[in-house]
């Protein structure tokens, strides 16, 4: 018994090779250099150094074998083993055994192998010589088709196999090629080889089963043959039996050839890879064609040729198996070759990724930009995590270029997008005045599906705002100045992070952006033009805010517009603009506000007096001409017409006051006057009441109102937009509320034809006070005479009969003008019953209770029955019914 | 000292009794000298791996030289048809 002692190991390995050979030392030389080539090749071991492990197998192992006892045997010497300490390396010494053991019940399967002999060198690598091993087949033994001889050259590879292993698990990049490597080895187990050949069909890889060749029948084609084609078809590529048939668009066998029926299926099935490689191939070559696909087309097409080219990868290491095969041997051994069932199973997972971007494919044709991100995107919502994984992918290298887009644009106000792919359009013929409003917009078939409107609108914001401050406010700050420079999406893989958080880290920077970019819009035109200023200055003036003003301006037109309208010049008006502006407390306004300001002449229709067509006006450019568009000042001058008017009216209605209480006192002599005084002095009380609560109205309800509201709203908006929009909204309730819109013609005519009548009575009392005075001063002279002749007889009979006759004149005059104001009267009643009416069942509920507030006393009740319906029955009726 | 070494080489034939019948158990068809020497140079640190093909190569070739000398008539034929092959 040899001690433990330290021998070399090369002197260890000779001994053992003479002692299990049986031969002397000089006799092995051979097998004791190849046993130091393998030894000093595999050093470390590959397994786990596990005692536990190894003695677990080697237990079950026993148990395999039915040797129950002889596990518990085991068990009782591996404890002995370890309380003693002796041996360093035990699992060393175990796996040793158990990899030597040999099952007792396993007839040796020794038939004549002469592999080991002849093998020289073994494969290090692919490249290097071919293992050759001779097949039992080619034996002339008769052996041709019996599987003993197949699994006995199938043992010789069992070093090979290692060493096979070893390589390709130390160069294995490619998952499947290393799996393929793993995979086709492993078949090659030691079998129980002398078991009757089963006509089984073989299942696949891991089974180490016999493999059957069936009696093959005369020109039949072989699996190999298939199994080559095949290959091809993958590619495309039509192979000898199985061809691309147009009119089905599918791969079809042949129908002339002879095949068994499983074949056939089988290579249908995996034909189906060939079409969808096809349909994918035909969609990027088609569009790496097309110039004007985009960029975002570019990017999907280069995602798809990517993963073709993972593809291709796998079918060149299919090929170089084949190849591998072929210069093997003639009749090459089937177990360890591929096979379609072999191809079958390898091929799903790529089968399943082909099929996702043929679908893809398919979806996507003919669209571009935005749409082509959204069809990707949509593809994504699946529960496949595979397919998900590809589809995510694929979505960010996809939507990078569109981020791109989209970070130049809220960041630099720059839009370069040759082919329309993404979701701001910009119009070039528009100029700037009108850059704010129409140049540009959102092309909303581009507007990813990622991407929310809102968020899309935002986008659209920010870069028409900072466009809008270079161009139209003149403001050249950088952009970085504007918003804190972050950092843009520069790789794909920053897309990727995007989108896999588009709530949170999205739409922050969106915000953020957009909060910051219009916050400085707003400073600009607060500060540099002052578009709050204007604002008010429009309330002020031409929606007549500044009463002393206004009221000092009609003071001083009142001469100048009675006069016919084509007398007119504007320079006088326009003198006459300043000099009421200086006499007022508008001369503290300031001068930019000032110099606005101007006179305007309306068009001239015959018989039109100054009242008709003059009109204020207020000049805007640049920047504020885009809150105050031309609409919009149209629409003040509409209402500043109207308000001016009822201005008139209420001037108008003063002076009538005015001189009735001056010629009250003077006309209290002429008795026979006092009916058509008190008639008239009723029918002014009833105007002024009128227009009292239409300005009122005016004023209060309409003016202030909405005045407060859009005050409020600029205050508060945070971008421009907000504040156009709140300053049309304002504009609009005006019209609608004074009458000036379509809706309510009929009751503005009403109005108007109020208006009209106020100054017929304005011109009626004139002529009869005129005339009245005239016959007073007449009737005093008369008395002045009288009494100047002191003395005298005072007046001749004919001077008293002819003032006799006078006053009977003047008395005759007075029921002419009773009459008249009878008429006037009744007229003015009327029509002012007809627009209560019309007020009443208006919709606007503030136009109701104008109504109630106009006839407070139902003075107009009394006479008219349709006013008689209260406010509460009206309330459910419709126009219809009244 | 003495007695030391004596246990020590005791504890070892210990040992080497218990890793034969272990070997017996699992039909390895070691023997104890062989046995020995493989122990030895699984305490070396060599691969037990490899020094187990080694093993089993070294046997098919034991056996196929044994089954050479009995049928050289065969080698010829399969010389020859490995030859043809080799040259495909």
């Amino acid at each position: 018994m040899a001690t433990l002692d330290q021998k070399s190991p090369n002197v260890l390995l000779q001994s053992l090779c003479c002692r299990i050979t049986g031969k002397s030392e000089a006799e092995v030389a051979h097998q004791f250099q190849y046993a130091v080539r393998v030894i000093g090749s595999n050093y470390a071991p590959t397994i786990e150094r596990d005692e536990f492990l190894v003695s677990e197998k080697i237990k079950k192992e026993l148990l395999k074998q039915r040797r129950e006892a002889d596990a518990a045997l085991f068990s009782e010497l591996h404890r002995k083993l370890q309380t003693q300490s002796v041996l360093k390396h035990r699992w060393s010494v175990l796996y040793l055994l158990l990899s030597l053991s040999e099952d007792p019940r396993k007839p040796s399967s020794r038939v004549g192998n002469y592999g080991a002999l002849f093998a020289q060198a073994l494969p290090r690598d692919a490249h290097s010589t071919p293992f050759y091993c001779t097949r039992p087949q080619s034996l002339a033994l008769g052996y041709g088709e019996r599987s003993a001889g197949l699994s006995a050259s199938v043992g010789t590879s069992g070093i090979s196999s290692l060493a096979f292993s070893d390589e390709s698990a130390a160069g294995g990049g490619q998952p499947l090629g290393s799996r393929l490597a793993w995979t086709l080895p492993v078949s090659c187990s030691p079998s129980s080889a002398l078991a009757l050949p089963a006509t089984r069909p073989l299942l696949g890889p891991p089974v180490p089963s016999t493999r059957v060749v069936r009696p093959r029948r005369d020109g039949e084609v072989s699996e190999a043959a298939l199994v080559r084609d095949i290959l091809y078809v993958f590619q495309g590529i039509d192979g000898k039996f199985i061809k691309m048939s147009a009119q089905d668009n599918c791969y079809k066998i042949d129908s002339k050839v002879v095949l068994c029926k499983s074949l056939r299926d089988t290579s249908s099935r995996l034909a189906e890879l060939g079409w969808l490689h096809n349909k994918v191939r035909k969609y990027t070559d088609a569009r790496s064609l097309d110039r004007a696909f985009g960029l975002v087309g570019q990017s999907f097409c280069a995602s798809l040729h990517q993963e073709l080219k993972e593809y291709y990868r796998l079918l060149s290491v299919l090929h170089s198996q084949l190849q591998v095969e072929d210069e093997q041997g003639v009749n090459v051994c089937t177990e360890s070759s591929l096979t379609l069932r072999r191809l079958l199973v390898w091929m799903y997972d790529p089968k399943v990724r082909l099929k996702t971007l043929a679908a893809l494919v398919d979806f996507c044709q003919g669209r571009k930009g935005g749409e082509l991100a959204s069809a990707v995107h949509s593809y994504g919502k699946t529960g496949d995590p595979h397919m998900r994984a590809l589809v995510q992918h694929i979505l960010s290298l996809v939507s990078h270029p569109i981020l791109n887009f989209l970070y130049r644009w809220i960041y630099d106000g720059e839009l370069e997008d040759t082919y329309h792919e993404f979701f701001v359009a910009s119009d070039p013929n528009v100029k700037t005045d009108r850059l704010w409003h129409d140049k540009y917009s959102l092309r909303k078939s581009m507007i990813p599906s990622f991407i929310t409107m809102d968020q899309a609108r935002k986008v659209l914001l920010i870069g028409k705002s900072i466009n809008f401050l270079h161009q139209v406010c003149h403001d050249r700050t950088p952009p970085a100045k504007i918003t804190p420079a972050s950092k843009s999406a520069d790789t794909p893989k920053d897309a990727a992070e995007l989108l896999s958080d588009l709530e949170g880290a999205f739409q922050e920077k969106i915000d953020a952006a957009y909060f910051d970019t219009s916050k400085y819009l707003l400073d600009v035109l607060n500060r540099n033009y002052l578009l709050l200023e204007h604002l008010q200055a429009m309330r002020r003036y031409l929606l007549l805010g500044q009463g002393d003003f206004i009221r000092h301006l009609m003071d001083l037109l009142k001469p100048e517009l009675v006069r016919p309208a084509t007398t007119l010049y504007q320079h006088n008006l326009t003198g006459i603009l300043e000099t009421a502006v200086r006499a007022t407390n508008a001369q503290f306004d300031n001068a930019e506000i000032l110099k606005r300001l101007d006179v305007r002449l309306l068009e001239v229709s015959p018989g039109d007096t100054g009242w008709d067509v003059f009109s204020l006006d207020y000049h805007v450019d640049g920047p504020i001409a885009t809150v105050f568009t031309r609409e919009c000042m149209g629409h003040y001058l509409r209402v500043f017409n109207f308000l001016w008017r009822a201005k008139r009216m209420e001037y108008t209605l003063t002076d009538i006051w005015k001189g009735q209480m001056c010629n009250a006192k003077l006309l209290k002599t002429m008795p026979e006057l006092s009916g058509v005084l008190h008639q008239c002095h009723i029918l002014a009380s009833e105007m002024v009441h009128f227009i009292h609560q239409m300005q009122y109205y005016i004023t209060f309800e309409v003016l202030e109102c909405s005045w407060d509201e859009l005050w409020n709203k600029v205050q508060q908006a945070q971008d421009l937009d907000h504040i156009i929009a709140a300053h049309d909204v304002f504009l609009d309730t005006i019209i609608s509320r004074c009458l000036l819109d379509n809706n309510s013609r009929s009751l503005l005519n009403q109005l108007r034809a109020i208006f009209d009548q106020i100054i017929e009575f304005q011109s009626a009392q004139d002529s009869l006070y005129r005339s009245a005075l005239e016959e007073l001063t007449l009737r005093l002279q008369y008395e002045e005479k009288k009494r100047q002749r002191e003395g005298e007889w005072g007046v001749t009979a004919e001077q008293e009969a002819e003032e006799k006759k006078r006053i009977q004149e003047f008395k005759e005059t007075i029921p002419k003008m009773r009459s008249q104001l009878r008429i006037l009267t009744h007229f003015y009643q009327s029509i002012v019953q007809q627009f209560l009416v019309l007020l009443m069942t208006n919709s606007d509920e503030s136009l109701r209770f104008l109504s109630f507030r106009l006839d407070f006393n139902e003075h107009y009740r009394a006479r008219e029955p349709r006013l008689r319906a209260s406010l509460g029955a009206s309330r459910g009726r419709r126009l219809s019914n009244i | 000292m003495a007695s030391a070494a004596n246990a020590n080489l005791n504890a070892v034939r210990e040992t080497m009794d218990v890793l034969l019948e272990i070997s017996r158990l699992l039909n390895t068809g070691l023997d104890m000298e062989s046995l020995s020497i493989c122990v030895r140079l699984c305490e070396q640190g060599i691969n037990p791996e490899a020094l187990s093909a080694v093993i089993k190569e070294l046997r098919k070739a034991s056996e196929s030289l044994k089954v050479q000398t009995q049928a050289p008539k065969e080698l010829t034929i399969i010389l020859s048809k490995r030859l043809c092959v080799e040259v495909v």
